[in-house]
């Protein structure tokens, strides 16, 4: 119970943290400018200004949730450790995974905010694009809070994946640099290995290739498995089976990596 | 905050300097190129997660190059390299109808181009099933350059079947089905076309054909109207004119003249097409020199 | 009577850099601080004084040996529930105000809400940081930060207070405000213990002091004994006279330590002294202090490193605590 009552009180300090802190303040900035440009870009389609304008909006929303979560995961995970500023906390009668677990919930909320807020930015921009437009088809609301979600377990994904590293490396940049590499690799993974295993290769692949983009496909989270957004554009049907397998991916997922990170941060020497 | 905004606002300020000098300093200078863009598979893993949106920009990108080398600076656009891209860009998201759409008017007129052209349609067929336009597209394609009507029938009919408006199809399916007058199918085809599209690059292309069909269905009334008033059709245009049908004989927009060929036909010596193969030898030549 | 520490064989070696290079900072630590003790803790730079500490607080982890504080091994973190921390360089999260964060870390203590309110207005008062309770810490002073420290580890009214330097960075005021802040903790029975490199902070506050160097422990017991050792010598201050010859009286037999103007200072035994004051009295001077000569921190350190060095053990440990 009590555990629990910190984990709260850090992720609230946390989360106090990221809304005080300049870069993402500037980013968010950045997030509303881009929403508000929604207009002005949906307009250079030709066919489906509104499917443009979901795409525009949803592209934004997702990747600064993620620019979030890696400065975020940066200022106030990494380089708490570096500066001793989390120190003092762990100084206090609290167990280091409650440590940890009130900060990734700091990072949970921010997110959650982050995504709400730009997501209920983004939904009023839509109206708007709508107004001009003869026969635009209706937008698929539902798939939209789905698209949303998506993008919500791809930024704490990959928040799991820096609380990880802050307590494998005693730098600060270190972590942020390797989250930004697992974004990467995480997010093109199945398309490689689709291209791959297609066989639309010029040559043959060499077998340690294959192998090598097998394993980084396993290893590293899937993160084009939480893209809802293409069923947001287009108003398609969600497969239930494929978001009950996103959801269950991704939470157990980011169980292991918080068990590792816990495990690896009890060892660890706070010099 | 204020020394925020203030840096957000000269960042933006400089931008749009740097972009409106590139605009009007550079253009006279630099040549127009259109990017090859790398394989899909790099695209994909390049738009972080946002293929939907790579694909928009690929087109957004390929869309206005063709406005401002096609209607800006009167070049010979790219067209193979525009058309991989936008080959690339409906792999990357199959559903974007913006592709197809520009696919369609850029590429329809030019005959060695169908076949690819008619790949990319049926592309779109598969992941867009409910619209009519692709299946049109194909109808005409098929009809006016494959000289294949009974396919062609069978795409629009596909198209009138999606659509609860068919009235454009009704005259459309008419003419192709019954082997009616092609010039008047194409431009009733042109016209439809002409009116969904807002891009100004597209349209000034599209209405240059439609000016060429337009004075070619102005000839062919008049050859018309000379075998029913003589007899017999004319030996030549200028006969036209001599016999005070037409005043003169209109100019061919893409730059040849019009003639009767040896079956009484109106034909052009241009190919009334854009060129589709040589373009990059071209452009490359114009660098060289 | 249970102790407040207690470590045995307490060791640490870091392992530095890719090679795992060994810095051995702490080497078999056998301590016992008895509870309603203020416990000194004394060496050199780099002796291991913040090793031993962060070993307390679980910060980092003994290579060999074992600690507790009141009882429990302090691998548990409900050990230090009782206990007040304050760091050798002490780090906030600067974008909180003093009253946020001690809010967050009476929450960690289980602290109510309301005690944690006037607890906090209470100890921000104390260090006279009522004014920036409400400021961010981004904006402190050292000085600032380190009082805001000493709020932050008297914050859960704790039994055992560890203290990192807690004199480093502050003004006069401050040290005197550490100082009187000490003296009332002791004298509600609370424990204290408490690194430093202050000689006075020593003599005024410490019912004993352990010495380290090099990571061995060379003393533990009074600060008394380790500065003033046994058959001691005194310092006597005078203020003489202008026309006065120290030949003449029995003040010329002494060792004459420095004089400045008509202030001289001579070094005595004890035996000595009556004789001295009188002669003083008698040429007309007066006394302006007398007392026993002590042995400087400096010369302590070097004392105990010159021996550990040459038998690899002092003969300055104090009978068994
Ligand atoms: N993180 C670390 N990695 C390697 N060696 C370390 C580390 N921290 C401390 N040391 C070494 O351990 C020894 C003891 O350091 P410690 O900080 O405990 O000294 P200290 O007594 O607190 O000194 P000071 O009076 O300067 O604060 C030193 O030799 C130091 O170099
Ligand atoms: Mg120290």
């Amino acid at each position: 119970m009590h555990s629990f009552a910190c984990i709260r009180a850090l992720g609230l300090a946390t989360l106090k943290g990221g809304l005080r802190d300049r870069l993402i303040q500037s980013l968010l900035l950045a997030g509303l400018f881009f929403l508000l440009s929604t207009l002005v870009f949906s307009s250079f389609s030709m066919r489906q200004p509104l499917e443009v304008a979901i795409n525009y909006s949803l592209a934004t929303v997702q990747i600064l949730a993620i620019l979030v979560t890696l400065f975020l995961g940066l200022n106030l995970l990494s380089r708490e450790i570096e500066t001793r500023a989390g120190y003092l906390l762990m100084g206090q009668p609290i167990s280091r995974t409650v440590y940890l677990l009130g900060k990734f919930y700091g990072l949970c909320l921010l997110n959650f905010l982050i995504v709400a807020f730009f997501g209920l930015c983004a939904a009023l921009s839509l109206p708007l694009v709508k107004i001009g437009l003869t026969n635009a088809p209706s937008i698929a609301w539902g798939n939209f809070f789905v698209a949303q979600l998506g993008i919500l377990g791809i930024s704490l994904l990959l928040g799991a994946v820096t609380l990880l590293f802050t307590a494998l490396a005693t730098s600060a940049v270190l972590p942020f640099l390797m989250t930004v590499g697992v974004w990467f690799i995480g997010q093109s993974t199945e398309a490689v290995k689709n291209y791959l295993e297609a066989g639309l290769t010029a040559q043959p692949m060499p077998p340690a290739l294959k192998w090598l983009v097998t394993v980084a496909y396993y290893l590293f989270p899937n993160l084009s498995l939480f893209d809802f957004k293409v069923y947001a554009i287009y108003g398609l049907t969600i497969p239930p089976l494929l978001a009950g397998y996103a959801l269950i991916y991704g939470l157990v997922y980011m169980v292991i990596l918080l068990l590792l990170a816990a495990t690896l941060f009890q060892k660890r020497d706070m010099t | 905050m204020k020394r925020l905004l203030l840096g957000f606002g000269a960042t933006g300020m400089l931008a749009w300097l740097i972009a409106s000098y590139a605009s009007l300093g550079g253009r006279a200078v630099a040549p127009l190129r259109f990017p090859s863009y790398p394989p899909v598979w790099a695209l994909q893993a390049m738009s972080l997660g946002n293929k939907e949106l790579a694909s928009t920009l690929i087109f957004y990108n390929a869309q206005f190059y063709f406005g401002e080398k096609y209607a800006w600076r009167r070049e010979t656009p790219e067209y193979q390299r525009l058309f991989v891209a936008l080959d690339k860009a409906t792999d990357l998201d199959p559903r974007n109808m913006d592709c197809y759409y520009f696919a369609q008017g850029l590429f329809s007129d030019i005959k060695p181009a169908i076949p690819v052209l008619n790949r990319l349609l049926q592309k779109g067929m598969r992941y867009r099933p409910n619209d009519w336009y692709l299946p049109f597209f194909l109808s005409a394609n098929y009809y006016f350059q494959l000289k294949d009507p009974v396919t062609a029938a069978h795409y629009l009919q596909r198209a009138a079947a999606l659509t609860p408006n068919s009235s454009l199809f009704a005259s459309l399916s008419a003419r192709m089905l019954y082997q009616g007058n092609q010039t008047d199918a194409a431009i009733s085809y042109l016209e439809a076309f002409i009116k969904e599209t807002n891009n100004p690059g597209v349209r000034q292309m599209l209405f240059k054909r439609l000016e060429a069909l337009v004075a070619i269905q102005y000839l062919e009334r008049a050859v018309a109207a000379f075998a029913k008033e003589h007899g017999h059709p004319p030996q030549s245009l200028t006969e036209l004119i001599r016999f005070g049908i037409i005043k003169k004989i209109p100019a061919d927009p893409y730059g040849g003249t019009f003639e009767l060929d040896a079956t009484g036909r109106v034909v052009t010596t241009s190919k009334l097409v854009e060129a589709w193969k040589n373009h990059d030898k071209r452009n490359q030549n114009q660098q060289a020199q | 009577m249970t102790s407040a520490i207690k470590t045995s064989k307490l060791s640490k070696q870091y392992k530095k850099g890719v090679r795992q290079q060994q810095v051995s900072a702490l080497l078999d630590l056998d301590l016992e601080i008895r509870r309603g003790e203020v416990f000194g803790f004394i060496g050199s730079n780099g002796a291991g004084k913040s090793t031993t500490i962060k070993i307390l607080m679980g910060l980092i982890q003994a290579t060999n040996g074992q600690a507790w504080l009141f009882e429990r091994p302090v691998t548990d973190p409900a050990a230090r529930l009782h206990v007040g921390y304050l760091s050798e360089h002490p780090h906030f999260h600067d974008f909180l105000t003093p009253l946020e964060l001690l809010h967050l870390l009476g929450t960690m203590r289980q602290m109510e809400r309301k005690t944690i309110a006037r607890k906090s207005e209470e100890l921000l008062g104390l260090v006279s940081l009522s004014e920036a309770a409400n400021r961010k810490i981004r904006g402190f002073s050292k000085g600032m930060v380190q009082r805001l420290g000493i709020a932050a580890a008297l914050l859960g009214d704790p039994d055992l207070l560890i203290l990192d330097e807690p004199m480093s960075g502050l003004d006069p005021l401050g040290r005197h405000l550490v100082a009187t802040i000490i003296r009332d903790l002791q004298r509600q029975g609370k424990t204290i213990f408490f690194s430093t490199h202050i000689i006075h902070d020593i003599e005024t506050l410490c019912d004993r002091v352990g010495i380290l160097v090099q990571g061995h422990q060379k003393y533990v017991g009074s600060i008394q004994e380790a500065l003033y050792p046994a058959g001691n010598l005194f310092e006597i201050t005078v203020r003489m006279p202008e026309q006065w010859a120290p030949a003449q009286t029995i003040l010329g037999s002494l060792r004459l330590l420095w004089h400045k103007e008509s202030l001289y200072n001579f070094e005595l035994t004890e035996a000595e002294i009556s004789s001295a004051t009188q002669a003083v009295i008698a040429a007309g001077g007066g006394i302006v202090t007398l007392e026993p000569k002590r042995r400087s921190l400096e010369e302590l350190f070097l004392d105990l490193s010159g021996k550990f060095g040459e038998k690899g053990q002092s003969d300055l440990t104090s009978p068994a605590s």
